[in-house]
């Protein structure tokens, strides 16, 4: 059974942001890929925006939230930003109803995230 | 937007008690999830309170996978499912008494108002349950590296205790109340 999956997309022009889409569920079980990969991704390439793709994530824990934090924090002080692209309902009403919708970056569609991005 | 209600199943005419009993084993957690949200489901919740009922119990079962039998080298490598056995284990001061079955259960009892949901382990018990956050801004002053789940076991689900029978596991019992509003 996959519950799991990250794509990867390559650099964008200008300010070389990356697209990440995590698909299926990021739980206690599955976030320990999806921070491995985000680590190595950053280590790689110096990104310093990223757009998360959760219009295809159904299920996020505790550990997810975390992991997503972690990653926020890690941008922002390099200077960057992370920004959250269209979270699913489900997504959305748990980082609403925690309070997360004040923290996180979160847009609804790709120029809105963008221009998130840029300002 | 109003959250969407869902018709009590018929199922649910008189009180019902189901117990199941799961390995330790990070898979678990998904199909355990699937079984709850059908569970709360088919009690007549709304959506919203759907998903907090398997936020909390999936919280409450990764704990159990990740914390709960960790003095017996029972651990679960969270990445890939392999169990990990922490260098000398031989050494581990194990408990007295025969070795306890390191397995989650879960208990759920459906009653004419309410769903609850009991979370057994056989583990560490008091001395190690992860103590979580009083709030989301202790969380972020924390470093957001944890407490999270127990926030939010204990902020989603409308009762929650924590029992430590014999001073050898825990017994997680956490209850949700129907509210008529929510029920077509």
């Amino acid at each position: 059974m996959k519950t799991y999956d990250l794509r990867i997309h390559e650099p964008e022009p200008g300010n070389g942001a990356r697209r990440v889409e995590v698909l299926g569920c990021l739980d206690s079980h599955t976030v320990v890929g999806f921070e491995k990969s985000l680590s190595e991704l950053l280590e790689s390439s110096q990104a310093g925006y990223l757009l998360v793709d959760l219009s295809q994530l159904n299920y996020i824990s505790s550990a997810g939230i975390s992991a997503l934090m972690g990653l926020t924090h890690r941008l922002r002080k390099r200077g960057g930003e992370v920004v959250l692209l269209r979270p699913t309902e489900k997504v959305y009403r748990v980082f609403r109803t925690l309070g997360f919708t004040n923290i996180f970056t979160i847009c609804d569609n790709e120029a809105e995230a963008r221009k998130a991005l840029s300002s | 937007m109003t959250p969407q209600s869902h018709p009590p199943s018929a199922l649910w005419s008189s009180s019902l008690d189901i117990e199941l009993r799961c390995p330790v084993e990070p898979q678990v957690l998904a199909l355990l999830r699937c079984f709850t949200k059908t569970l709360a489901t088919q009690a007549g919740f709304n959506d919203e309170a759907i998903d907090q009922i398997e936020m909390a119990v999936d919280e409450a079962c990764a704990n159990v996978v990740r914390h709960a039998y960790k003095h017996l080298g029972v651990s679960p490598d969270l990445c890939n499912g392999d169990r990990v056995t922490p260098p000398g284990l031989d050494d581990l001061e194990l408990p007295d008494g025969p070795r306890p079955e390191c397995v989650i259960k879960m208990r759920v009892t459906l009653g004419e108002d309410r769903l609850r949901f009991q979370i057994i382990d056989h583990g560490i018990g008091a001395n190690h349950t992860p103590p979580g956050v009083g709030s989301i801004d202790e969380f972020l002053e924390r470093g957001a590296t944890g407490g999270l789940g127990i926030y939010i076991i204990r902020n989603f689900m409308d009762e929650v205790s924590f029992e430590y029978p014999e001073g050898k596991g825990t017994v997680l019992t956490m209850t949700k109340y129907l509210r008529h509003s929510e029920s077509a």
